[in-house]
């Protein structure tokens, strides 16, 4: 077995993944988090940096979020019609997020659990506390109808490369922001 | 863009490398220009390039050679590059050597940075897993599974989306 995969060489076996991922390719990358314990540790940071842009029919990954959640904010899911188990994970997994990408997480929060139209915008409020919460080191933002304070949160802990602000009408608190 | 004429040593210059194990290399002098590490070991009468075999210098130069008229990259866009996974024929070719010559060919490539060289080393190994099975994928690269059922479980459990994609 070569070197690169057995720990000493993480920046080449990054590289290497980065390339099974490609554009967006989540099974081959799944597969590789299989092989072995080091090459989950290795695959699971890539997999998850935006899971949101898969598209998923059904995005189960979402309730992995919720495990570091304490009692109260578990309670505010209850609220929203998720009833559904939160259970520890193996891994803190929105610390990897890399793309905070508004839209898609939008669309994903449909797909992923059918609720009263105001319990979107509270589940999405959520899970952005839980990503600023995580530590994430967000590449890129995309902001699509602005309404959300908590994004002012977001801005405010990262150094982006980024920040896309498509439609916006509220934008004073965000300039002031930044 | 520097479309690669604009190297400062002429065609007919030539520079010595020599690799760990001894073995010289007389190179076009264009081939250190681009890739600033080749020109440390220069010449030296003692100096040669460690962690590099004669076997595996000899392959990375002749890529070097053949990419010499290749515009230098764009350092800056790692996304777009990453995203593109097409290999040129010549290079699929170049690299459909055996897996230890492969991997050592990637190691000098981050050894000597010699860029492109490296992606299209982690591109080749990449392609070699992509539809694999994880069993499939551990028999190719020689790895032995050490994840307990349990682990195994509810790392599917948690990560089955993917699968669906």
């Amino acid at each position: 077995m070569s070197k690169i995969f057995m720990g000493d060489m993480p920046n080449l076996m990054e590289n290497i993944l980065t390339y099974v991922k490609g554009d967006s390719e989540s099974e081959s990358l799944y597969s590789c988090a299989l092989v072995s314990r080091h090459w989950c540790r290795m695959a699971i940071p890539i997999l998850w940096e935006n899971p949101f842009s898969f598209k998923l029919e059904k995005p189960t990954f979402i309730s992995n979020y919720f495990s570091s959640l304490g009692e109260d904010e578990k309670f505010v899911l209850k609220e929203c019609g998720i009833n559904e188990e939160i259970s520890q994970t193996l891994f803190n997994y929105a610390r990897f997020l890399k793309v905070l990408d508004l839209s898609d997480i939008k669309y994903n929060v449909k797909q992923w659990i059918d609720v009263p139209k105001k319990s979107y915008t509270r589940i999405i409020n959520l899970l952005i506390k839980i990503f600023v919460d995580s530590g994430a080191t967000l590449h890129g933002v995309t902001i699509i109808n602005l309404a959300l304070d908590a994004l002012l949160d977001v801005i405010q802990s990262q150094q982006l490369r980024r920040v896309e602000i498509r439609r916006a009408t509220k934008l004073h608190g965000i300039i002031s922001a930044l | 863009m520097d479309n690669g004429t604009s190297n400062s040593a002429s065609e007919n210059e030539t520079i010595t490398l020599k690799s760990c194990d001894g073995i010289e290399f007389h190179i076009d002098a264009r081939i250190a220009n681009r890739y600033t590490l080749l020109n440390n070991w220069n010449g030296g009468e003692s100096a040669c390039i460690p962690n590099v075999n004669g076997k595996v210098l000899e392959k990375v130069l002749e890529w070097c050679e053949h990419h010499i008229n290749d515009p230098q990259l764009n350092c800056g866009d790692d996304d777009s590059r990453r995203r593109n996974t097409i290999i040129e024929e010549w290079d699929e070719n170049f690299l459909s050597c055996d897996q230890d010559m492969l991997f050592e060919i990637i190691l000098a490539a981050n050894y000597l940075e010699i860029k492109p060289l490296l992606d299209l080393g982690c591109k080749t190994v990449a392609n070699m897993m992509k539809s694999k099975s994880p069993e499939e994928i551990r028999s190719a690269f020689n790895i032995d599974n050490d994840y307990t059922p349990e682990e195994e479980e509810q790392f599917r459990k948690e990560n089955e989306w993917a699968e669906d994609y």
